[in-house]
């Protein structure tokens, strides 16, 4: 009758820490990798660059990538894109042209943001200055970025708001944002356009 | 006599008790990683939507932009014979994921959605009309005779299973869609 076994209170807690940390090693072994199942799974990352392509492959394929780029009011007290404020350039809504359409119908309904620069070569500086074309806020960590690179030719002409072609070519216009970087060839400047997209 | 009151042995066999519960909770958890995951459906949806876009439908010096006739004859339309894939076996076949042995494959479905008619909202199934020679939405009028293609192929989508999504923007008839590649 002495000798039956006992659980002293000190003796259940030691238990207690030997199954726990048993439980904890077994745990801390199993791998958790980018594929796994979560909302931070890197397939998401990898579906929204491959679309950023594919909405850059679509848009230049039309030509209302190069028309979205060019789509800028010359105008003296404007100086910015069509329809954008006083920034030059798409904070609110997409643009209000084919390009901004594409960009809507894939990114709109899901919850995604993005943002378009284009990089121009400045002439005098060697790094490309970038022009933002639609800002929607600092992207977070998990944004992704696809690219486009367009020729912008001198005898290229300007749209104007219903996306027509205007008589004012790039040479001739007063205040674009974009500079010739080849003043002795028919090009006028090699722009890539990047798109990040990141969910919100 | 023993060195032992009840309330001792009460606090002691239930704090035991706790731990031995609460370790047993957390074994279901643990074998989580090692049952059959989604990491190779993740993959196989992806290569799909990559060769359906980037290759087979369209060629591949120009990736996301999708020939008419080839993309009919996907979605089991009339086909003009030149097409990268054979029209007479199923989507698995052409893709390649019929596994081995044959039929453990996995379950495959191909759609292309868009927003066609430009209606607010309306994304749906995208349609070729044939008598028309246009993309029309799947639930258009103009969708309804027998030799119009509706771009959805493959098996039922389960409804309690996971489904691995692959989805790519595309371009076809001058028209900007979404291919849904769905694996599971």
């Amino acid at each position: 009758m002495t000798d039956r076994a006992q659980a002293h209170t000190l003796e259940s807690i030691v238990a207690g820490v030997l199954i726990l940390s048993s439980l904890v090693f077994a745990l801390q072994a199993t791998a958790v990798t980018p594929l796994s199942a979560s909302t931070a799974s890197q397939h998401i990352e990898n579906q929204q660059e491959v679309s950023a392509k594919g909405v850059l492959a679509a848009a230049a394929d039309s030509g209302a990538l190069k028309r979205g780029i060019l789509y800028w009011n010359d105008t003296e007290n404007a100086s910015r894109f069509h329809g954008a404020d006083l920034n030059r350039y798409y904070t609110n809504a997409a643009p209000p042209n084919e390009f901004g359409a594409i960009l809507d119908d894939a990114y709109r309904a899901r919850g995604l943001a993005y943002n378009v620069h284009v990089s121009h070569e400045d002439p005098g500086r060697t790094q490309p200055a970038r022009q933002r074309l639609v800002y929607r806020g600092e992207p977070s960590d998990n944004a992704v970025t696809a690219a486009w690179t367009v020729t912008i030719y001198d005898d290229d002409v300007l749209y104007d708001a219903n996306e027509l072609r205007t008589t004012t070519t790039v040479t001739d216009a007063d205040v674009f944002y974009m500079e010739d970087a080849a003043p002795n060839s028919i090009v006028y400047n090699v722009v890539r356009v990047e798109v990040v997209v990141w969910r919100m | 006599m023993r060195a032992q009151t009840t309330i001792d042995f009460a606090i002691g066999i239930s704090i035991f008790l706790l731990v031995v519960v609460y370790v047993l909770a957390f074994v279901p958890g643990m074998l989580e990683p090692f049952v059959e995951s989604q990491n190779q459906n993740t993959i196989v949806a992806d290569r799909a939507a990559d060769q359906l876009t980037q290759g087979m439908l369209g060629s591949a010096e120009r990736p996301f932009m999708l020939g008419v006739e080839c993309t009919v004859a996907f979605f089991g339309g009339p086909d003009p014979g030149d097409c990268r894939f054979d029209a007479t076996a199923t989507p698995e076949e052409r893709l390649g994921l019929v596994g081995y042995p044959p039929g453990t494959g996995p379950n495959l479905q191909v759609e292309i959605r868009g927003n066609v008619s430009l209606a607010s909202g309306g994304v749906d199934t995208v349609c070729w009309d044939a008598d028309a020679d246009q993309l029309v939405e799947a639930d258009d009028t103009a969708c309804s005779d027998p030799n119009d293609t509706v771009f959805e192929i493959g098996d039922d989508l389960p409804t309690q299973q996971g489904v691995v999504v692959s989805r790519r923007v595309v371009s076809i008839d001058d028209t900007t869609a979404t291919v849904f590649v769905r694996v599971w």
